[in-house]
């Protein structure tokens, strides 16, 4: 068969490929028979409703002298590990503010960082296209330096995020602007597994986002600015288990739902939505308001920035482009407040933000240098 | 596999002789390229054809959205008030033991030095108005939360030159 049939096969095949997309997209929509929302709605759910004490901003972390760009709790204890455009890692006591590692990088040029489950190290990586790991209990250089333990080297692209497998300290999974994701042995440095790529069924634009899944460790979630999200078990690296259709810009960040079958996105064209792993369906979109308004032009939408889940679920904290931090009632899809109007909130863009592992505070990282922690300041009743 | 813009390699380009007697050099490398895009996509169709043939045995999204339901319901959280679940039924009684009862469990709390081990004590209450400055002189500690932004010219300041911030 020479080229030119091949292309024309090949040209074949894509319009084959779309019509498929196409009849799968009309046949789920016809087991779509509730979201979320009209479930709850149904079963007479009333939304949670926050008074204006009840998250409040009870630490302010303040010692980056750029952008903050990516925060990680440790699974245990309340410490914190930010990175930020000034081209440090800086490791925090979350209750007492305090500072206790302060690491200069080699390249400035930083995008993610994570804590190991042990606490034990960091991990970051950015526009080097490589995944530096640090130990904090390292001897400081002569430069008084922590020096790098290990680099993770051979992603062609930047690395976007990283996040430890949960319970080893030996593994580790990127995503990467080479529009793969890999699973990386620490010990060796070596890549053990390769998600997607040239060959491969993977992801067709950068990876921008993962997610492991906290109750089975081998299966983890992408998002890509391919605008789907995809679905991996680490056994089997040719192909994702399932492609997540429906968000209509660049998918950024994604981050599983507590219960491990469902996980969150959030877009570039300003949604976020609730997919469900097992069956592929999504559950709900997260509109905001001021969207749904006609008339709004695409170039004013803001992006959602970062997601993450309160312990339980209920909540969906949602950080967008233009400052805002809302605050969704998953069941219901409505938004319960908005930490970007608050008494201390952040004066320009939350970047990032997670939970901690009790699920009692969440930590916002910003564009305004500092990091806060909001945790619930109102009254509980004892059971 | 390294690419090259022309395949100019002697092992990917092959002489065909045809009638004439030029020969036609074919491009096996760009062959091999298509070939492989080729087969990820009839992979790819495979995947979508087995998805679909699937879909006939999926449950709805209401059986979803149930167990979600029921999970979120039978999870506690600390970020969400015990009694949220009764709907709003707030009387003003209630907002005063509230306020009352917040302030309370942030003096229990605050009663003990060292290490306070719950984020909401960070309030007025708790701070009652000390306000310490740094032990160390290079460093800057901004009043409420005693976090430093520490002189980068400090030779200390590689980490918080702070000692035990006491502004709690």
């Amino acid at each position: 068969m020479s080229v030119a049939e091949l292309k024309e096969k090949h040209k074949a095949a894509t319009e084959t490929l779309n019509s498929l997309r196409e009849r799968l997209r009309d046949r789920r929509s016809q087991l779509l028979d509730t979201d979320v929302a009209s479930y709850a709605k149904a079963q007479g759910k009333t939304p949670v409703a926050f008074g204006p004490t009840d998250l409040v901003c009870c630490r302010i972390l303040q010692g980056h002298t750029g952008k903050v760009y990516s925060l990680d709790w440790t699974p245990e204890k309340n410490r914190i590990v930010s990175a930020s455009q000034d081209g440090r890692l800086i490791v925090w006591n979350a209750l007492t503010s305090q500072k206790t590692h302060a690491i200069k990088l080699p390249c400035a040029w930083v995008m993610t960082c994570a804590f190991s489950p042990t606490g034990q190290s960091v991990a970051c990586g950015g526009l080097d296209s490589v995944c530096s790991i640090f130990d904090l209990n390292a001897a400081l250089d002569k430069d008084g330096n922590l020096p790098v333990s290990r680099m993770l080297t051979g992603h062609k692209g930047y690395v976007s995020c990283c996040q430890y497998v949960a319970d080893d300290d030996t593994r580790l999974i990127t995503g990467s602007g080479d529009q793969t994701c890999v699973l990386w042995d620490i010990t060796t440095g070596l890549r053990t597994s390769v998600f997607g790529g040239e060959y491969q069924s993977g992801h067709t634009a950068d990876v921008s986002s993962v997610s492991i899944n906290g109750s089975n460790s081998r299966i983890f979630v992408s998002g890509s600015c391919d605008a789907t999200a995809r679905l991996w078990d680490t056994r089997v690296a040719s192909r994702a288990v399932r492609t997540f259709y429906g968000h209509e810009g660049d998918v950024n960040p994604v981050k599983f739902f507590p219960d491990g079958n469902r996980f969150g996105t959030g877009s570039d064209d300003g949604t976020c939505r609730l997919f469900d792993i097992r069956t592929g369906h999504q559950l709900q979109v997260y509109t905001p308001h001021q969207q749904q308004q006609k008339g709004d032009s695409i170039t004013s939408i803001p992006s959602v920035t970062s997601i993450a889940f309160s312990i339980s679920g209920r909540l969906l904290f949602t950080s967008y482009s233009n400052g805002d931090v809302f605050v969704w009632d998953t069941l219901l899809a409505e938004v319960v407040l908005n930490l970007g109007t608050l008494q201390n909130s952040h004066e320009a863009r939350v970047s990032c933000l997670g939970l901690s592992a009790d699920g009692s505070a969440l930590c916002t990282g910003s564009w305004d240098t500092s990091l806060k922690i909001w945790a619930f300041g109102g009254h509980r009743t004892v059971i | 596999m390294g690419e090259t813009s022309n395949g100019s390699s002697s092992s990917s380009m092959s002489p065909v002789s045809v009638s004439s007697p030029s020969i036609v050099y074919v491009d096996l490398y760009g062959k091999r390229r298509q070939l492989a895009k080729v087969q990820v996509l009839e992979r790819e169709i495979g995947v979508l054809q087995d998805e679909i043939k699937s879909l006939a045995e999926l449950e709805l999204a209401s059986r979803c959205c149930k167990e979600l339901e029921d999970f979120v319901e039978a999870t506690p959280d600390p970020l969400i008030a015990v009694n949220q679940s009764r709907g709003r039924r707030r009387s003003c009684w209630k907002n005063f033991w509230r306020k009352i009862g917040s302030l309370i469990q942030c003096c229990c709390c605050c009663s003990t030095k060292g290490d306070c081990t719950c984020f909401p004590c960070a309030k007025d209450c708790c701070r009652g108005g000390r306000k310490k400055a740094c032990s160390s002189g290079c460093c800057k500690c901004p009043e409420i939360t005693c976090g430093c932004s520490c002189d980068s010219t400090c030779p200390k300041c590689s980490v918080c030159c702070c000692n035990s911030c006491l502004c709690f």
